[in-house]
């Protein structure tokens, strides 16, 4: 495909969408009953499952902070998710990297202070992936922890954006990440936009990076509208559930 | 009476968030406007009364989520607040840092109410928990908190060195917190590395039972079966109208203890399948409006009848 193919004339990307435009989100709170949290977020065809559990005993007494909660994440990105079937290992590099991102996003955005001597847990499925994997878990992980009550600073929001074809565009597919150009994942606290994450492995010259940042931040105040939207409607029906008492 | 109970547990709760208990002196600079307060006084009072606890309106609830400012709605009504779970102050402002509702107690403490799975003990709540092991002068206790609680062989109305009950491993003991510090603020700071400490024995001025006799409120729970809820269905299922417990109350004979820890045990006459009934309506009852309880608990009951019998036999 050449590179002209990403956006076409009249202006569309190869999925429908326009340069800044987020794919469609779906997500729901309370998946799992067992769980303390949980949560499922589709954000295109990139679909996510997160799990927590805690605050509870940290498992391995050494690690125990005498002061805060440590937090500890697992991903795991099931065999049939992406195009080609494969089976990852848990010490496989991506998914490390992956976990590691997560947790240091967490451990930025949870008033991990106020759960001392405790560890909290956050598992993450990816069971569909189309690229935008660390944003989806991010927002995902980020509506389980909200369910299972766990105090944050703010709701952790997350989206990508990237460069394409000379143009700045919102939360990137798997096509568009994987050909080679900018992919800028972001994870923000919207109120006051505190960045928590930003990657980028490839090159941009710094006043297109200010572009591709700025409509990344854009698309996270897009994914945190939504998210908001679902909270508070989760939240209102439970209310209704109690009423009439 | 109501309102007592909930500034209590906001005392002791706290559970989870920083600015708990702690006074706020909201200062002159606000105090200098007093006539504009006066002004915008009469709508947060009304919210006050919409929201009084447990008493929530669908028009006057308010729900919040992390990161929401919610100064305004708190410092309407009084300027000197009691923040509980779930609020923090930074700067002059009061941020929400869980998603539920905003609940009010008046005239100035403020929280908010979330559905929570993890339990945070606190004083005088009884709790169920499941017997984990026995060290020392202690059984370990696992009542679904962040760690597990300490029981000691004595802490029953009756017991002495020789004549104690003997708990296994797995048994289902209902109990009261008798002491439970928590660490963002403690009420006796010295303690707060210690783990709760539980209780079988009657509270205060409560009647006491030996607990050779087996009719006291707490102890070893025999036969039947526990199953966990969220908090709140919890304090639901404690109130004296609970609707979905008298639909089944209606239909079947059945015993239960519910634990403010979000777990619950239920022995039925009707055996496992009447037990599977209770249990399942309780815990769908959560997402029901509470005009459905009635109905599911039918329905589950028609479903068990068919397959099983009656579900009545052996009712008292």
């Amino acid at each position: 495909m050449s590179r002209l193919d990403f956006i076409s004339l009249a202006g569309l990307r190869p999925d429908g969408r326009r340069a800044k435009e987020i794919r469609r989100i779906r997500c729901r709170l309370g998946v799992l009953r067992e769980a303390d949290g949980s949560a499922y977020l589709e954000m295109g065809q990139t679909k996510v499952i997160a799990i927590v559990k805690g605050p509870h005993e940290v498992s391995r007494r050494s690690d125990m902070l005498i002061d805060k909660a440590i937090v500890n994440c697992e991903f795991n990105l099931a065999p049939f998710a992406g195009s080609d079937r494969r089976k990852r290992r848990p010490t496989d590099r991506k998914t490390v990297e992956m976990a590691m991102s997560i947790k240091a996003v967490f451990e930025g955005a949870v008033m991990l202070e106020l759960y001392p001597r405790t560890q909290i847990d956050l598992y993450i499925h990816l069971i569909q992936t189309d690229g935008g994997q660390l944003p989806a878990s991010i927002n995902a992980a980020s509506l389980a922890l909200t369910d299972a009550g766990i105090s944050m600073r703010d709701m952790v929001v997350s989206c990508s954006a990237g460069h394409v074809d000379g143009q700045a565009v919102m939360d990137l597919n798997h096509m568009e990440q994987s050909h080679g150009g900018a992919y800028v994942p972001l994870a923000i606290l919207p109120r006051g936009s505190e960045i928590l994450l930003a990657k980028m492995e490839a090159r941009l010259p710094l006043d297109i990076f200010q572009e591709v940042l700025a409509t990344a931040l854009e698309a996270c105040r897009q994914v945190h509208a939504i998210m908001r939207g679902e909270v508070r409607e989760h939240h209102a029906a439970l209310l209704a559930a109690q009423l009439a008492l | 009476m109501e309102d007592d109970m909930l500034v209590d547990e906001l005392l002791a709760e706290g559970g989870g968030d920083g600015a708990d208990a702690q006074q706020q002196d909201r200062r002159p600079a606000a105090k200098g406007k007093g006539g504009q307060k006066q002004a915008s006084r009469r709508p947060a009072e009304d919210l006050a009364r919409g929201m009084g606890a447990l008493k929530v309106g669908p028009q006057g609830a308010i729900v919040v989520l992390p990161g929401d400012r919610v100064t305004e709605h708190v410092t309407a009504a009084a300027l000197k607040l009691t923040l509980g779970t779930g609020l923090a102050q930074r700067g002059d402002d009061v941020f929400a840092t869980r998603a539920g509702t905003l609940r009010h107690a008046p005239p100035r403490t403020w929280w908010v109410e979330g559905n929570q799975r993890r339990y945070i003990p606190k004083c005088e709540d009884h709790v169920l928990g499941i017997i984990e092991d026995r060290s020392g002068d202690y059984y370990r206790v696992n009542i679904f908190g962040p760690s597990a609680a300490l029981l000691p062989l004595l802490a029953f109305d009756g017991a002495t060195r020789r004549n104690k009950p003997n708990l296994k491993p797995g048994a289902i003991v209902y109990c009261r917190v008798a002491s439970a510090n928590n660490a963002s603020a403690p009420r006796f700071p010295e303690h707060c590395d210690m783990e709760p400490e539980l209780s079988c024995e009657a509270a205060g001025h409560a009647l006491k039972k030996d607990w050779m006799t087996r009719q006291g409120t707490f102890g070893e729970l025999m036969g039947g079966m526990y199953a966990r809820c969220s908090l709140m269905q919890a304090r639901r299922l404690m109130q004296p109208d609970c609707a979905v417990l008298s639909a089944l109350g209606a239909e079947l004979a059945f015993e239960i203890a519910i634990g403010e820890n979000g777990a619950f045990w239920v022995n039925s006459a009707g055996g496992a399948p009447a037990t599977t009934v209770i249990i399942n309506a309780i815990r769908n009852a959560e997402h029901h409006p509470v005009e459905q309880h009635a109905l599911i608990v039918r329905a589950n009951l028609a479903t068990m009848r068919a397959k099983f019998g009656s579900g009545r036999q052996g009712s008292e």
